[in-house]
């Protein structure tokens, strides 16, 4: 039996965003349960549900970078309730795989990158931001505006965080866990590309996290964002299990890394 | 000079040094100092030898030592040399921090103050303990969050029920949830630290006759010199005879204080009412505060002085003198007696009284809150008297940004946001009595629209 199976109604929302984007995106205006919404391009929003943040990622080889989605490559598919991106990068063809599977146990993603026949040094690219405490429609919440990044407060932990937004009164917290390399804090109105945005700096009234890391051949490297609870609080070392169990019989990870 | 006579001069040498202190460095005990090896057995090694030994100076030489949780034992100096910087290492997925132990009275406190293990540097039960030198401890990997995971750290130095203790001259750097905790530590000492973290500087729980002297402590995420009375001994006991004296206390950017850049590009705490950095009593508070004295203090960029006492415990006898602030984000003076009672069930409502307050300048304070005296109904803030206080406020608001009812906010986390915008322009007064104010005066940058006065079931008198 597969996982979701066990979910309550507002979390089998939650998972049928994820694995069917179109779905909610069509239902979004009358129901309004905690989801993850997926952005065809490795990204997410998280909506609990009110805007809690979203990730997005890019890739860079020298003073080149691009946001998933901006250029041709992206593949999608649905395997078994995981999502599987494809990304052809363009500077030596090789390709990247992108793994999203959704928690168990809270609202979040854990997301496993793989590289294949990339070239030397190309990194990664990551932001996350924009945690507005409002209702945001999924479609808005694609790209991450600045008006949502006010006052966000990032408690960067080696590489993990956690993000406070709401108010004194009303806080709220998102967590996320990334892979090991650079973390920084940066302008959310300067995001033309991921490397203006990770060089942008702090000094704003829109901030948002940026990070990079080193792509390795072969390496697999992990991400997750969640709300934590008492069964839900991880460590960076602690994601690759995650991982397996969130996509546990749903993917054969070695075959299709070797497609 | 004769033979016989240089031999006795030698014997009398030899006899002289060996009754110095013996020293132990921390590198003849296997401590790599590289910045890479874990240290932490090297530590506890020589810990441990100089402890059997009847104690002896710890030394620590220049370099970076990696670390997960260093016991402290008693009789024991730990001198941190310039250029030595102790490191809290990230937990690994094999190695880290000692387990936070049971305590069957976490539910009155925050999982941080209700643990002491789960640290950089712990002791419990001790005696004459010294940690000193100008090198640092640097908190890297401990957490100021409230994860629960297995080899998590969060605090950089712990101490629970130790007696003697003195920490001078070193500097703490990012230290997770406290730079220190110390519960139920009678004589303790601290002069000339400078901390610069990123969440509590010094937490004084339960602590008697301190002496806390010629500190830094730049903290924007939370209070930097706080004195409470927890539950976490699992009994009553009052913060009593403690002075804070000579302090700079503040909110800049983490980090830029000790890096001398001074940053204030960051304007929120994590709890969304501006920048922290301030000293304040409570908001811990099941015991009570007696005798306290703050005198020669700065705050900057940062909140104001905040007194509180919400969860039970009596707080009286406070004088608080030679006060400036420059830059504060919320209410300048701030004194709440609440309900919050996180204490045993049954525990009754605490006090406020006979509190001092005198020659305090304020330049340049928000407004929305102003100052703040409010105790709740039936229990009352009795006999302060508040002299030569001149507070220049931003001003700005008008009567219309106040609500029409202030909430008394009983049970609610004291905070001067928890009343929204108050209905006063200088002082709101609310369930008080005896309230003396002699020479207090406001400054409004902004025309202000509220009466400089608010008082409700409150006996105020002016004196000028």
């Amino acid at each position: 039996m597969k996982q979701y199976f066990k979910f309550s109604i507002p979390t089998f929302v939650l998972l049928i965003s994820l694995v069917l984007p179109a779905f909610v995106t069509a239902q979004q205006k009358v129901e309004w349960a905690p989801r993850v919404v997926p952005d065809h391009a490795a990204g997410f929003s998280f909506h609990r549900p009110t805007l809690g943040g979203i990730f997005r990622v890019g890739l860079q080889k020298g003073n080149d970078s691009f946001w998933l989605g901006e250029r041709d490559g992206v593949e999608e598919k649905d395997v078994n309730g995981v999502l599987v991106y494809t990304v052809k990068e363009p500077w030596g063809g090789g390709t990247l795989f992108l793994r999203a599977a959704r928690l168990s146990t809270t609202d979040g993603v854990v997301m496993q990158v793989e590289a294949s026949g990339l070239p030397d040094s190309v990194m990664l690219i990551w932001s996350f931001g924009g945690c507005y405490d409002r209702k945001v429609d999924p479609k808005e919440a694609l790209r991450l505006q600045p008006d949502y990044c006010k006052d966000n407060v990032f408690s960067v932990e080696g590489n993990s965080f956690t993000a406070y937004y709401g108010t004194t009164m009303d806080l709220k917290l998102m967590m996320g866990v990334v892979p090991p390399g650079e973390i920084r804090l940066s302008d959310a109105r300067q995001q033309t590309t991921p490397l203006r945005f990770f060089q942008s700096g702090k000094k704003t009234d829109a901030p948002a996290l940026t990070g990079r890391y080193l792509l390795k051949k072969g390496a697999k490297s992990y991400f997750c964002f969640y709300v934590q609870n008492a069964k839900s609080d991880y460590n960076y070392y602690r994601l690759s299990e995650l991982f397996r169990k969130a996509s546990s019989g749903s993917l054969q990870t070695d075959k299709l890394s070797k497609q | 000079m004769k033979t016989t006579h240089r031999i006795l001069l030698l014997l009398f040498l030899l006899t002289g040094l060996t009754a110095q202190a013996k020293v132990y460095n921390v590198r003849n005990y296997g401590a790599k100092g590289n910045g890479k090896t874990i240290d932490t057995k090297a530590f506890n090694k020589a810990i441990e030898k100089a402890s059997k030994a009847g104690g002896g100076t710890v030394y620590v030489p220049a370099g970076s030592y990696p670390c997960y949780s260093i016991h402290l034992q008693s009789n024991i100096t730990l001198y941190l040399e310039s250029g030595s910087k102790i490191i809290a290492a990230f937990p690994s997925e094999t190695e880290g921090y000692d387990e936070a132990e049971e305590n069957a009275y976490t539910m009155y406190q925050d999982f941080g103050h209700s643990h002491w293990k789960n640290s950089l540097l712990w002791g419990i039960g001790l005696e004459n303990l010294t940690i000193c030198g100008s090198g640092m401890i640097f908190g890297e990997g401990l957490s100021r969050e409230e994860s629960r995971i297995k080899g998590a750290g969060n605090k950089a130095i712990s101490l629970k029920l130790c007696h003697n203790v003195t920490l001078k001259d070193f500097s703490m750097l990012r230290c997770g949830h406290f730079a220190l905790l110390a519960t139920g530590v009678d004589n303790l000492s601290l002069q000339n630290l400078k901390v610069d973290t990123n969440r509590d500087g010094f937490d004084i729980d339960c602590c008697r006759n301190v002496r806390i002297s010629n500190c830094t402590v730049n903290s924007p995420w939370d209070d930097a010199i706080v004195l409470k009375a927890s539950y976490a001994l699992g009994y009553f006991r009052d913060t009593e005879n403690v002075t804070i004296s000579d302090c700079y206390v503040s909110g800049f950017d983490k980090g830029t204080v000790l890096a001398g850049t001074w940053e204030t590009y960051e304007p929120q705490a994590p709890d969304h009412a501006g920048n922290t950095g301030r000293i304040k009593l409570g908001t811990e508070s099941s015991g009570g505060f007696k005798n306290i004295a703050i005198t020669n203090c700065i705050f900057e960029h940062c909140r104001g002085l905040a007194i509180e006492s919400v969860d039970g415990g009596h707080l009286e006898d406070v004088v608080i003198s030679n006060i400036t602030m420059r830059d504060i984000v919320n209410s300048p003076i701030f004194l709440r007696l609440g309900g919050r009672m996180r204490s045993p069930q049954g525990t009754p409502p605490g006090s406020m009284k006979r509190i001092r307050i005198s020659d305090v300048n304020v330049y340049n304070a928000d407004s929305r809150y102003s100052s703040i005296i409010s105790g709740i109904p039936g229990c009352l803030i009795e006999d302060v008297t508040l002299r030569n206080i001149v507070i220049y406020y931003k001003g700005g608001y008008t009567p219309n940004d106040v609500a029409p009812v202030i909430p008394e906010m009983i049970k609610s986390y004291p905070e001067p946001v928890m009343f929204g915008t108050t209905p006063s322009s200088g002082f709101f007064v609310r369930h008080a009595r005896n309230i003396v104010f002699d020479k207090v005066k406001c400054y409004f940058e902004k025309p202000d629209g509220r009466p400089l006065f608010v008082t409700d079931d409150a006996q105020v008198s002016y004196e000028n």
